[in-house]
């Protein structure tokens, strides 16, 4: 059922990663940038139009879903489906990891 | 120089332009014209300080959720300052900012996705209309116009320089898109 899926989103973009690992917990766009850019000591930045892009793009795939609207921005949350697509992304990396010499 | 001075241009960008667009309001606005109100054709300004304002044109099809849309950019500190043919344009000033966050696009990938966004909502209705109504048209004029006398002749004429527009502008469309593909691969 999510062949098309995984074919499309893994191996994941950072930008997709990170979206979707912030999306378990309910956030709108510029929330979710401001926290990757802390999580990633600001190496990883995501601009509008690839944040607005992104979240379009998930929400058509069912990755995500729209939960409300606060002050006119939207807030989204990851679905059972993004959370399997998110689980076998992150069991690849762990893999890399794994054979890099990582724990 | 009064507080007031306005400037327009009358400047053409056509469809795989949206980037020297962006780039020649940022040239304008760092020598003192701020974009006032765009039009197809045509840039109207109004005379400032010169600073370090970038520019940048996006292009969402089928946009169901504008205010949003404009919440998020304004968010991030990008001013909309137009729309024309469904390109949103933003502004915001480049000072302290990290190169990435001068653009509004993040990846490559995003930046492929808008052009192709370009691509199939606004190429491709002009190619129907080429394919359905130029060409067909063109056709008839040729094989009937001698029997239609000056006006039958007056049409074949508009028909071939239409069409010699439209091949004129693919061409140029299909280089400029080229061009783009190419450096957003890279």
């Amino acid at each position: 059922m999510n062949e098309r899926l995984e074919r499309v989103y893994i191996p994941m973009s950072e930008t997709a990663f990170y979206i979707l690992f912030c999306l378990r917990e309910e956030m709108h766009g510029y929330s979710i940038t401001q926290k990757v850019k802390a999580m990633t000591d600001g190496e990883v930045v995501i601009t509008p139009g690839t944040m607005y892009g992104s979240l379009s793009k998930m929400e058509k795939d069912g990755l995500i879903r729209f939960v409300r609207e606060e002050e006119k921005r939207k807030l989204y949350v990851i679905t059972e489906t993004g959370e399997e697509i998110l689980g076998i992304e992150i069991a690849r990396i762990k893999r890399l990891y794994r054979n890099i010499g990582g724990n | 120089m009064s507080d007031n001075a306005r400037l327009t241009t009358h400047k053409i960008f056509l469809l795989p332009d949206y980037e020297k667009e962006g780039e020649y309001l940022t040239k304008m606005h760092n020598v003192g014209w701020k974009l006032e109100k765009v039009c197809a054709f045509s840039q109207h300004f109004v005379k400032c300080e010169p600073e370090n304002v970038i520019y940048k044109l996006d292009y969402v099809a089928n946009n169901t959720d504008y205010p949003e849309y404009i919440r998020m950019f304004a968010d991030y500190g990008w001013e909309h300052c137009g729309r024309v043919a469904g390109f949103d344009y933003f502004r915001r000033s480049a000072e302290g900012l990290s190169e990435k966050e001068m653009d509004i696009f993040s990846d490559p990938q995003s930046k492929l996705n808008m052009m192709k966004r370009v691509i199939i909502t606004r190429m491709t209705p002009l190619l129907i209309i080429f394919f359905l109504t130029i060409l067909p048209n063109l056709y008839l004029f040729a094989i009937n116009s001698p029997r239609f006398g000056t006006s039958g002749l007056v049409g074949l004429l508009v028909y071939i320089f239409l069409f010699i527009i439209y091949v004129v502008l693919f061409v140029y469309c299909i280089r400029g898109f080229r061009k783009l593909r190419d450096k957003y691969k890279e």
